[in-house]
């Protein structure tokens, strides 16, 4: 199989049914560290009964071109590469989880044991050489798709219309404009709230102003620590991850509620 | 030996190479120079070697592919060539599918609690939190202890004083036979015997099929069908591209089960009625005479008397049984008789699964007015199995003559009911009360397999039956609650390391049978079923009954009659032998008109009600226990097979008592608050979830959690048991509420829920 250019992964989440093949799989397969996540499916439900509603979303980072995450990161660990992926170097993180506390989509996570960060890289490896990443090849229901952008773009807008035409008058879909277009492009059946997602995000003032700082010192601040050598520095930059942690905690309670208690899909 | 923490070691390894690889500062941020620093990881396709087998998670037995590298199993993905698992609409091309239990199967295989060896209990106290006090002993040892013990017991109390708690297998089979036990006891009245019973009846004079064309059909009734929400492979594909293709789905569950969630139309309806919201759709498409007139004239029988019986059933009769108004079932009944096909699919333990005292009358129902609509196997409908046949292990090793069994069986199964007969089978529900009474005689020793004691009704009772047991041998891939009860654990392989072949019953078109290979060399000191068998058969003096029986020799001779080998199956490339036939729909029916009967003469014969006649349940909710009792099946669990799974437990860790928020709010409980929830014979203790997807007059508890083996690590005391909950019977009781199906009632009696 060809290389895709314009890499982009296609979610029906409308028939998704939240069984968390790919959830286990992407676990299982890269070995990433209990209570940890790459991708987890998160149920939403709204209205009262008997009016309730249930989406079910597959969290997973969706590879916003204009990127949070790699705004809020002090030390260029995260990067979008030229397709628009955005990715993140291990070895420049300091795991001061600005991003954490940043990103919209909850994407990115931190894996204590490690001391790394954990986000999906839409299997950049297997997608380099052709392959299709593995939660599309191991989707029960078969709602993931990969390829490219114009064609993804135009199943999604397939799929909407039939969703339309079944009654589903909400019928969206999310991706094609979100912070300058997102990589990853989700069919839904009703608002994107209905799904737990984010209808209109926005990248917060504050980080485009953090963003105008220049950042090189703050680089090289981070190659130190990444050595290993420069104490003052290291000071500087707990301080930042307490501040970060503080505010990646807030986003963190909000999901981790929804694992412990709502991860239902009898 | 193996660890599950190497499979973190990858990525570990990756990270070190990363480092290793040199800080590509300054290059700009076009270029992720260590995404390409060598790494090969994900790339399953590039393991060492490809072994194909099917998953026994469920029994839908998936074709797969197993990825083993250096002698480790890393990937389990669907094969594309097998029907169960790949895409019936794109054979050759988009690859196959699994469910989540089956791509974690690798974390059973590799779970560091299994039984590694053979074990003998040294603490004489068995029960529920009795250390057993194993130790390891020899396989030899083993096998004459396990002998000894049992024909002790069979010496003194007789032949019927033994049984075989286990599935069907022809090698306990036979072992019970040249005993003399009739006591075979398993589990399916607690899963799908009240509509076997009906389809036996009415249409197949077998079993109920498994197997839904629910791809191709068009509208979609399901009476707590949750085929999307249970994960099975092949419903969960089939079903999600009817969706896509435009089918409507309308589904009638109390709970907002996953398929609820993406049907167009949920109606939560009063748990234990929908056999009356089935009558009136019956009422209705009579009237209106709006059924399929083609296919009931040729294909069913009883359509007079059919007519006849359904005139008392109106709309408005039924609405204020179910709670779903008269204009809402006329119409749901205009839309299924007028959108073709259109199917009420209806798999295990769903409305019509042994749930109520009335349940079997419900699959009745469901059979009347699919046949009404045409979809028996029929395209967009239920098809009946087209499985190769086969001989079976008597046929290629003809035995020595069988004693007679001098006895009825202990839990009453095949008495008074044809339905049963031959069939190995039984009633877990019945079970207990047999054995702690010696009712109608002593049962004292047991061999067990693969069935754990949280499955049973009144799981602390059964329990206490089987802990009364004198002697016990069981064979388990796990030190289970089941196994804690034994004097001899023998431990099994895992499926993942024994070879054989299997045929497939949940999508059977037509005749296909799957490969199994060992995806890794046995990881303990493990023995097959047949083989443990055929020792104990041996060292009790039933080796006459096996002589000559050779496992490898069946298996071929099972091939051969099918016109293939086990050399050409091992060889085959895609893992696969098939007969691809087209689609012949069936013309003519297992019974004594040859047609589908709606007016079931089998029944009448029998003793029973040729026709669904309304009756409610056989328990309402009451004062002291006001609520319904509704029981959860997630995709991610297999019963209480996978509660040690890590990565299962990772997305699916604990179960709760779940209720409306309103419900909550009226007794003061609230979300993620411990609470008791009691019925008349038993409370359990777990949080509780607030939702809004569900009656505010029930209560649902998701099943499979509550084991008490501290050797099961993860699944040791998380969360709770709803099977403590669920009244048992006598076989006396069981057999005044005159169901064909003997179902054990599982959800048929109220709770109350309170703060711990
Ligand atoms: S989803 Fe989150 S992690 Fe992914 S690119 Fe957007 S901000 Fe970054
Ligand atoms: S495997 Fe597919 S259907 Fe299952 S949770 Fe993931 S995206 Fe949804
Ligand atoms: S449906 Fe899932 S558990 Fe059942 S056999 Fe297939 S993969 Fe295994």
């Amino acid at each position: 199989m060809a290389v895709v250019e314009q890499p982009v992964m296609l979610i029906d989440q409308s028939l998704c049914v939240g069984c968390e093949a790919c959830t286990t799989v992407c676990k299982s397969v890269y070995g990433v560290s209990t209570g940890v996540f790459r991708t987890k499916i998160d149920r939403e439900e709204t209205g009262v009964f008997p009016s309730v509603k249930v989406g079910y979303n597959k969290r997973a980072c969706q590879h916003c071109r204009e990127a949070a995450c790699v705004m809020a990161c002090p030390t260029r660990a995260l990067q979008k590469t030229p397709d628009k992926l955005t990715v993140l170097d291990q070895r420049l993180c300091i795991t001061c989880n600005y991003c954490v506390a940043n990103c919209p989509y909850g994407a990115i996570n931190y894996d204590r044991s490690t001391r790394t960060m954990e986000k999906c890289d839409l299997c950049l490896v297997r997608i380099r050489d052709g392959l299709q990443p593995l939660c599309v090849e191991v989707c029960t229901s078969r709602v993931i798709e990969f390829g490219e952008r114009s064609r993804m773009i135009a199943k999604a807008k397939e799929r909407r219309k039939r969703l339309l035409e079944q009654g589903y008058a909400n019928a969206t879909i999310y991706g094609e404009e979100e912070l300058g277009g997102l990589q990853v492009i989700t069919v839904l059946s009703d608002a994107p709230q209905s799904y737990g997602l984010p209808p209109d995000p926005r990248i917060p003032l504050g980080l485009r102003l953090w963003r105008m700082i220049p950042l090189t010192p703050a680089v090289l601040v981070a190659a130190g620590l990444v050595m290993g050598t420069n104490y003052l520095h290291t000071r500087f930059m707990e301080r930042t991850k307490q501040v970060a942690l503080e505010q990646g905690k807030k986003n963190t309670d909000a999901s981790e509620k929804k694992v412990d208690l709502g991860g239902d899909a009898s | 030996m193996t660890k599950p923490s190497d499979y973190s070691l990858n990525r570990r390894g990756f990270l070190k190479m990363a480092l290793g690889t040199g800080i590509a500062m300054g290059t700009g941020i076009s270029v992720p120079a260590f995404v390409k620093s060598g790494t090969r990881e994900g790339i399953v396709e590039e393991s060492e070697k490809m072994v194909h087998t099917y998953c026994s998670v469920c029994s839908a037995n998936c074709g797969l592919k197993a990825y083993v590298d250096r002698g480790r199993l890393v990937h389990l993905a669907g094969n594309p060539h097998d029907f169960a698992a790949g895409d019936p609409f794109d054979p050759q091309g988009a690859g196959g599918r699994l469910c989540v239990k089956g791509h974690t199967a690798l974390a059973t295989l590799y779970d560091p609690d299994r039984a590694k060896f053979p074990m003998k209990r040294t603490n004489p106290r068995k029960g529920m939190g009795e250390d057993p006090g194993f130790v390891k002993i020899s396989w030899d040892e083993a096998i004459e202890r396990a002998a000894e013990g049992l024909s002790r017991v069979i010496a003194e109390y007789g032949p019927e004083s033994f049984m075989v708690l286990s599935r069907s297998n022809p090698y306990s089979v036979r072992l019970g036979r040249a005993i003399g036990t009739p006591n075979f006891v398993a589990h399916q009245s607690t899963c799908f015997t009240t509509q076997q019973a009906a389809w036996r009846a009415m249409v197949t004079g077998g079993a109920k099929p498994w197997t839904y064309d629910i791809e191709n059909t068009r509208y979609i009734l399901g009476f707590g069908w949750d085929g999307l929400g249970k994960g099975k492979n092949p419903h969960v594909r089939n079903a999600t591209r009817a969706l896509e293709r435009g089918a409507r789905m309308v589904i009638l569950d109390p709970y907002k089960s996953v398929t609820a969630s993406k049907a167009h139309e949920w109606h939560p309806i009063v748990p234990g009625t929908d056999l009356a919201f089935c009558l009136a759709m019956i009422h209705v498409i009579i009237e209106e005479k709006s059924y399929d007139s083609a296919f009931v004239d040729e294909f069913t029988f009883g359509m007079d008397k059919l007519r006849h019986f359904a005139k008392e059933y109106t709309p408005g009769w039924a609405a204020e049984i179910t709670g779903i108004d008269a204009e809402t079932i006329v119409r749901i009944a205009r839309e299924f008789a007028s959108t073709s096909p259109a199917h009420i699919p209806s798999h295990k333990r769903d409305g019509a699964g042994p749930n109520y005292s009335n349940s079997w009358k419900l699959a009745q129902a469901q059979i009347i007015l699919n046949a009404l609509v045409g979809t028996i196997d029929r395209p967009g409908g239920t098809t009946l199995p087209r499985n190769p046949s086969m001989p079976g292990l008597d046929a290629v090793f003809p035995p020595p003559a069988y004693p007679t069994p001098r006895r009825e069986r202990i839990d009453g199964w095949e008495q008074d009911n044809p339905f049963f007969q031959g069939s190995i089978q039984g009633n877990f529900a019945t079970l207990a009360h047999g054995i702690l009474n010696e009712e109608p005689y002593p049962l004292k020793a047991a061999l067990v397999r693969g069935y754990n004691t949280t499955s049973f009704p009144h799981a602390v009772r059964a329990t206490e039956a089987l802990a009364s047991l004198d002697f016990m041998v069981c064979c388990e891939i796990y030190p289970s609650n089941m196994a804690h009860l034994a004097d001899v654990v023998l431990p099994e392989p895992h499926w993942l390391e024994i070879s054989g072949f299997g045929a497939r019953s949940y999508h059977s078109t037509y005749p296909q049978i799957a490969v199994r290979l060992p995806a890794v060399a046995p990881l303990h000191e493990t023995r097959g079923f047949g083989t443990i068998v055929m020792q104990l058969a041996e060292a009790m003096g039933y080796g006459e009954y096996f002589r000559g029986v050779s496992g490898a020799e069946f298996t071929d001779a099972q091939l051969r009659a099918i016109g293939t080998s086990w050399d050409e199956l091992t060889n085959s490339p895609t893992g696969i032998w098939e007969d691809r036939q087209p689609f012949q729909p069936r013309t003519e029916f297992n019974t004594p008109s040859g047609k589908i009967e709606l007016y079931s003469t089998v029944l009448e014969e029998a003793g029973y009600d040729p026709l669904p006649y309304w009756a409610p349940r056989r328990e309402q909710p009451s004062v002291e226990y006001p609520y319904h009792f509704l029981i959860g099946r997630p995709a991610m669990h297999k019963m209480t097979q996978t509660q040690n799974n890590r990565l299962i437990m990772e997305v699916y860790p604990e179960n709760f008592a779940t209720m409306n928020a309103k419900l909550g709010q009226k007794l003061g409980i609230r979300h993620g608050d411990e609470v008791y929830v009691e019925s008349r014979v038993g409370r359990i203790k777990l949080k509780a979830r607030l939702i809004e997807g569900i009656r505010p007059d029930c209560v649902q508890v998701v099943h499979g959690f509550g084991h008490w083996s501290r050797d099961m690590t993860r699944a040791y005391q998380v969360g709770a048991n709803d099977g403590d909950l669920i009244p048992d019977m006598t076989f006396a009781e069981m057999r005044k509420l005159r169901d064909p199906g003997m179902g054990a009632c599982m959800t048929d009696f109220g709770v109350k829920v309170y703060k711990a």
